[in-house]
C-alpha cells in the first residue's frame, strides 16, 4: 500500500502532468462556457478567455516538459528528438500522399487488424495532417519561446521574477476560470426551468479566428429582450444554431430561446431565424400561400388569439377544401382551450366546404376487346406490335421488381400486378379494333404483301443475331461509311415510320410507370434531355436499319420506303404508335389509381 | 524515475528548440501547410497523372493558363474505345487522335444530322487546330438546336471570346453557368486556354467583364480564380463593361466564398443596372433563401419568371419557391397559365400544370395538360428530325 501511495504521490507531483491537468481544465470549461452561453456585453468573451488560458496551459506544459528530467529509458529518444520529429513529419506526409491508396486497400486486405489499420491510414487526409502540423508548430514555437525565455532569465533577475509571477498568475487564472465554469455547469446542467422564446433582430455580427481558419469564433449583437434600447452579445455556434455567420446580417429577425438557470443566471439555449417573420405581409402579397397561412394559424393559436386563428382557418379551408385534417387539428385546439363557439362554427364551415380529393380518372380498358374473327390479333402480329409490347412489359416488370426489392415494396408489387403483357395487349387491341373498323384497305393489303413479310423477317432475324455481330458492323462504319444515298433512305424510313420518336416516348412513359409504381418522384425532362434522348435513339435506329437491311439493295429499300411514305404506310405507322402509347398510358393510369387506392386505404 | 523539479544542470530537452533539424521540421510543416492550402481545394481534373500533367500543373500554378491548358489537353491516355461507345468522337479526341475523332464525328453526323455531340467534337477539334471561326460555326449550330446544351454554350463562348464578340460570349457563359460544370472535361481546358490568351494582352485591352465570367467558371475548379473574377468584375463595373453581368458575377463569387451580405448587395446592383436581368433576380431569390426570407424569395423568383416568361429554366425556380416552399398551387397555376399564353408550345409548362392539377385532385385537368404536353413533345421531336435547311 505504501509503495502504491508513494507512486501516486510521485505521479501527482510530476510537473508536466499538473500542467496537462491545467490544460484539460481550461479546455473543458471553455466548452462548458460555450454550452451554457451567457448573454451580455462582455460575458460571451469568456470563451475567448478560456481559449487563451488553454493556450497558456499548453505553453506551461511545454515548459514543464522541457525542464523535466526524462526517465533513463527515454533518454536516447530525447537526445535524438529533432531527428525523430523530422522523420515522423516525413512519414506523415508520405502517408498523406498514399492515403487514396489506403482508402481502397481494405477492400483487398485480409485480416481484421490489417483492414482497420489501412482504414485508419486512409483517413489521414490533408485536413487531419494540417491539424497535427498546427499543433506541432504551436508546440515547437512554445519550445523556442521557453528556450529564449530561459536564456534571458538566466541573465536577468527581474525577468526571472517576472516569469515566475506570470507562471503563478496563469495557474491562478485557470483555477478561477474553473470555478466560473463549474458555476455555469451547475446553472445550466441542473436547470429545470421551461425555455422562453424571445423575438429579436440582429444589430451586428462579428468574429475572429486563428491563422488558417483554426478556432473560429463568431458572435451576434442582438436587440436586447431585457432592456429596451440596449443590445446583447451572444456567441454563435453555426452547427448548433443552424446559422452560418455569412448568412446572418443586420436586421435578420431571430428567436432566442432563454432559460432562467439553476442559479438564476439566465442563459441562451438556442438561436434560430424567426419562422414567423413577415407572415402577414407574405399573405398579403400571396394570399393563397398555404404553408405560411398554416404557420400563422399555429402562431395565433400559440398566442391564444383564437378568433383570428379560426378566421384564417376558414380562409384556408376555402382555398384548400381538402385540408380537413389540419382544420380538424385546429378545431381540437379550440375545443381544448374552451372556445366551443369558434370550434363549432369552424366545424360547420369545414363540413360545408370540405371534400376529399377526386380519386382520379376511371381507368383500365374494357376487359377483352372483341375480336371475333382474329383480325386484331393478326394485325398485332404482322405489325410486330405484340412482341414490342411483351418486351416493354417485361422491362417494366423487371424494373418494378428491382424497386420492390429495395423500397416501397407493397406499392411496387401492386404496380406489377396491374402492368402485365396481357393488360398492355388488351389496351392496344382496343385501338387496333377501332382502326380496323374504318380500316385502310390498301394498308391492310400491304401488311400481307411479300415485301412487308420479307422486311419483317429481316428485322426479326437481326434481332436474333448475336450482339457482337451488330457491334462489329457498327464499329466498321467510320472506316467504311455507307453511301449518301443509303443514308438518305435510312433517314426517310425513320421519318416515315417515326420510330425513333416513338421509342423516346415509350421510354419516357416506362420511366413514369416505374417511378409511380416504385413511389419515386420523377422530375420533368427538359427540352435538352428530350433532344438528347431523340438523337441517341436516332443513331440507334439508323445503325439498326443499316444492319437489319444490309443485304437489301438500294432500289429494293427505296421501294419499301416509298410504300411507307404513302398514306397507307403512314396510316400503319400512326396505328402502331397510337396502340403502343394507348397501352402504356392506360398502364400508367392503372398504376396511379392503384397508388391512390393504396394511399386512401392507408 | 522522472524528477519533479528542474535540475541544476539543464536537461537535454531544454536545448531542444535550438537544434537546426527541428527548425527544418517547422519550415517543412509550414511549407506543407501552405502547399496544402493552395492545392487542396483544386479539382482532381487539374492533377492528371502523367509527365505532361505535372508540367501542366506547374505552368498552371505559375499563371500560364494558355500553356497549361495546351498541355492538359494532351494528357489523355491511349484508350482503345470502339466507335459504338464513342459515337461523338469525344474519347478519341481526349486520346489526342484528332483524325479518328473527326472521322467518328462526321460518320455520326451523317447518320444523325444536326446531332449535338459530334458537332461539339468538331468544334473542339477546330479549337485545337487554332481555327476559332470554324469552332464558332459548329458550336453555334449545336446551340441553335440545343439552346441549353451546357458544352455547346461553353464552346460557343470560347469561340466568340477568341473572335472578340464579348457580348455573345458573356451571354453564352451566363446561360451555361446556370447549369454549372461542363460535361466534357476538355471544355474546362478550352476555357482555361482562352482565359490565358486574353490575359496576355496589355491590361487596358483586356475584356474585363468577359474575363470575370471566365474566371467565375474556372473558380469551380480552383477557388483562387474567384479572387481574380472579383478583381476583373470590379474593373468591368468601373469601366461600364456589361456592368449588370459583372455585378452578377461578383454576387455569385461572393456567395461561393460565404460572403452572403456582399453577394446580395452585388446582385441587387445587377438588377439596378438592368431591371430585366432574370438571372440576377434568381440569385437574389437564392440569397433570400439562404437568409430564410420567404417574402423576398417569392418576389424575386416571380420577377425572374416575369423577366423571362418563355424560358423554361425559371419554371423550376417558381416550382421550388411557390409550390414547394409556399405550398401555393393556385398562384403556381396562374403563373404557369401565363407561360402557356405567351408560348403555347411550352410543353414543360403543360407538364407542370398537369402535376399541379394532380396535386389538387383535379384529374380531368391533369389529364388534359398531360395530353397537351405529350402532343407538344411529339411535335417537337418530329420537327427536330427534319433535315436542316
Amino acid at each position: 500500500m505504501k509503495s502504491i501511495a508513494r507512486r501516486v504521490r510521485a505521479i501527482v507531483g510530476m510537473r508536466p502532468l499538473r500542467a496537462l491537468a491545467l490544460f484539460e481544465l481550461a479546455h473543458w470549461f471553455t466548452n462548458v462556457t460555450g454550452l451554457y452561453r451567457l448573454p451580455g456585453a462582455y460575458l460571451p468573451f469568456a470563451v475567448a478567455v478560456g481559449v487563451v488560458l488553454a493556450g497558456a496551459a499548453l505553453f506551461l506544459l511545454v515548459q514543464r516538459l522541457m525542464t523535466a528530467r526524462p526517465p533513463l529509458s527515454l533518454q536516447p529518444v530525447v537526445d535524438h528528438a529533432d531527428l525523430l520529429i523530422l522523420l515522423a513529419i516525413g512519414n506523415l506526409m508520405l502517408i498523406n500522399v498514399l492515403a487514396p491508396v489506403f482508402q481502397v486497400a481494405p477492400l483487398f486486405a485480409g485480416g481484421l487488424v490489417l483492414r482497420n489499420v489501412l482504414m485508419l491510414l486512409g483517413r489521414a487526409s490533408g485536413g487531419v495532417l494540417l491539424g497535427i502540423f498546427f499543433v506541432l508548430i504551436a508546440g515547437l514555437v512554445c519550445a523556442l519561446l521557453v528556450s529564449v525565455g530561459t536564456w534571458l532569465a538566466a541573465r536577468s533577475r527581474a525577468l526571472s521574477l517576472t516569469f515566475r509571477v506570470l507562471d503563478r498568475a496563469v495557474v491562478a487564472a485557470i483555477l478561477l476560470f474553473t470555478v466560473y465554469g463549474m458555476a455555469l455547469a451547475f446553472n445550466g446542467g441542473l436547470d429545470t426551468s421551461a425555455p422562453v422564446e424571445h423575438r429579436t433582430e440582429v444589430v451586428r455580427i462579428a468574429g475572429a479566428q486563428a491563422p488558417w481558419g483554426f478556432v473560429p469564433l463568431s458572435w451576434v449583437e442582438l436587440r436586447s429582450w431585457r432592456t429596451p434600447g440596449a443590445t446583447e452579445r451572444v456567441l454563435l455556434f453555426p452547427a448548433r444554431d443552424g446559422l452560418a455567420p455569412g448568412r446572418v446580417g443586420p436586421g435578420l429577425p431571430l428567436t432566442v430561446r432563454v432559460r432562467s438557470g439553476f442559479l438564476n443566471v439566465s442563459w441562451v439555449e438556442a438561436l434560430a431565424v424567426d419562422p414567423d417573420r413577415d407572415l402577414e405581409e407574405l399573405l398579403r402579397v400571396v394570399p393563397t400561400a398555404g404553408a405560411p397561412r398554416q404557420q400563422l394559424i399555429r402562431k395565433l393559436l400559440a398566442a391564444g388569439r383564437w378568433q383570428e386563428a379560426a378566421l384564417h382557418t376558414r380562409t384556408f379551408l376555402d382555398q384548400y377544401p381538402s385540408a380537413l385534417p389540419f382544420a380538424g387539428s385546429v378545431i381540437g385546439v379550440l375545443e381544448r382551450a374552451g372556445q366551443k363557439d369558434d370550434a363549432r362554427a369552424l366545424e360547420r364551415h369545414a363540413r360545408a366546404v370540405g371534400r376529399f380529393p377526386d380519386t382520379g380518372p376511371a381507368v383500365g380498358g374494357s376487359p377483352g376487346a372483341a375480336d371475333p374473327d382474329g383480325t386484331v390479333h393478326d394485325m398485332m402480329a404482322r405489325l410486330g406490335l405484340g412482341a414490342h409490347l411483351d418486351e416493354v412489359a417485361a422491362r417494366i416488370q423487371s424494373r418494378l421488381g428491382n424497386a420492390s426489392r429495395t423500397r416501397a415494396e407493397a406499392r411496387a408489387a401492386g404496380a406489377i400486378a396491374v402492368v402485365d403483357r396481357n393488360a398492355l395487349r388488351e389496351a392496344a387491341s382496343e385501338v387496333l379494333a377501332r382502326a380496323l373498323a374504318r380500316g385502310d384497305a390498301e394498308a391492310l393489303r400491304w401488311l400481307r404483301s411479300p415485301q412487308w413479310q420479307r422486311m419483317r423477317a429481316l428485322r426479326a432475324q437481326a434481332a436474333l443475331d448475336a450482339t457482337s455481330a451488330r457491334e462489329e458492323f457498327i464499329a466498321g462504319l467510320p472506316d467504311a461509311p455507307p453511301s449518301a444515298a443509303r443514308i438518305a433512305l435510312v433517314h426517310r424510313l425513320d421519318r416515315a415510320s417515326a420510330v425513333s420518336v416513338l421509342h423516346v416516348e415509350v421510354s419516357e412513359l416506362v420511366e413514369r410507370i416505374v417511378a409511380r409504381g416504385g413511389a419515386r418522384a420523377r422530375g420533368f425532362r427538359d427540352r435538352g434531355q428530350w433532344l438528347a434522348a431523340a438523337e441517341s435513339m436516332r443513331f440507334r435506329t439508323a445503325t439498326w436499319t443499316l444492319y437489319a437491311y444490309r443485304d437489301v439493295s438500294d432500289p429494293e429499300l427505296l421501294e419499301y420506303v416509298t410504300a411507307l411514305e404513302t398514306p397507307a404506310g403512314r396510316w400503319l405507322a400512326r396505328v402502331y404508335r397510337d396502340a403502343m402509347l394507348a397501352a402504356l398510358e392506360s398502364a400508367l393510369a392503372r398504376v396511379e389509381a392503384a397508388a391512390l387506392t393504396g394511399r386512401t386505404a392507408s | 524515475m522522472p524528477s519533479t523539479s528542474a535540475p541544476a544542470s539543464a536537461p537535454p530537452a531544454r536545448r531542444l528548440a535550438l537544434r537546426p533539424l527541428l527548425w527544418v521540421s517547422v519550415v517543412l510543416m509550414i511549407l506543407w501547410g501552405v502547399a496544402y492550402r493552395r492545392l487542396g481545394p483544386m479539382a482532381g481534373e487539374l492533377f492528371p497523372v502523367s509527365g505532361a500533367g505535372l508540367r501542366a500543373v506547374v505552368l498552371y500554378l505559375s499563371g500560364d493558363y494558355a500553356g497549361a491548358a495546351r498541355l492538359y489537353l494532351r494528357t489523355g491516355g491511349r484508350t482503345t474505345s470502339e466507335y459504338s461507345s464513342d459515337t461523338s468522337g469525344a474519347l478519341a479526341l481526349a486520346d489526342g487522335d484528332l483524325a479518328l475523332a473527326e472521322r467518328r464525328a462526321r460518320t455520326t453526323l451523317a447518320l444523325v444530322p444536326g446531332a449535338a455531340e459530334p458537332m461539339l467534337t468538331l468544334a473542339e477539334i477546330a479549337l485545337v487546330r487554332g481555327r476559332p471561326d470554324e469552332a464558332e460555326r459548329h458550336a453555334d449550330a449545336a446551340r441553335a438546336r440545343h439552346p441549353d446544351h451546357v458544352d455547346a454554350l461553353y464552346l460557343a463562348a470560347v469561340a466568340h471570346a477568341y473572335r472578340g464578340d464579348d457580348g455573345v460570349a458573356i451571354d453564352a457563359l451566363n446561360r451555361a453557368l446556370r447549369q454549372g460544370r461542363s460535361s466534357r472535361d476538355s471544355v474546362f481546358f478550352h476555357v482555361m486556354e482562352v482565359t490565358g490568351h486574353l490575359t496576355r494582352r496589355p491590361p487596358a485591352q483586356q475584356p474585363a467583364s468577359l474575363l470575370a465570367h471566365l474566371y467565375r467558371y474556372l473558380r469551380i475548379y480552383d477557388p483562387v480564380n474567384g479572387t481574380r473574377a472579383i478583381a476583373h468584375a470590379r474593373r468591368a463595373i468601373a469601366a461600364g463593361d456589361h456592368p449588370a453581368d459583372a455585378y452578377l458575377t461578383l454576387g455569385v463569387v461572393y456567395d461561393k466564398i460565404g460572403e452572403h451580405a456582399q453577394s446580395l448587395h452585388a446582385v441587387e446592383q445587377a438588377v439596378a443596372a438592368d431591371p430585366r436581368h432574370a438571372e440576377a433576380y434568381r440569385w437574389i431569390a437564392v440569397e433570400a433563401w439562404r437568409r430564410a426570407d420567404p417574402l423576398l424569395r417569392y418576389r424575386m423568383a416571380r420577377a425572374a419568371f416575369e423577366s423571362a416568361p418563355t424560358d423554361p429554366f425559371y419554371l423550376h425556380t417558381l416550382d421550388e419557391t411557390v409550390l414547394r416552399a409556399l405550398g401555393d398551387p393556385h398562384t403556381m397555376t396562374v403563373l404557369l397559365r401565363r407561360a402557356v399564353e405567351l408560348d403555347p408550345r411550352n410543353a414543360e409548362a403543360h407538364e407542370r400544370l398537369a402535376a399541379v392539377a394532380r396535386l389538387q385532385g383535379d384529374a380531368a385537368t391533369a389529364a388534359t395538360h398531360a395530353h397537351a404536353a405529350r402532343s407538344l413533345w411529339h411535335t417537337f421531336l418530329s420537327e427536330s428530325a427534319e433535315p436542316s435547311p
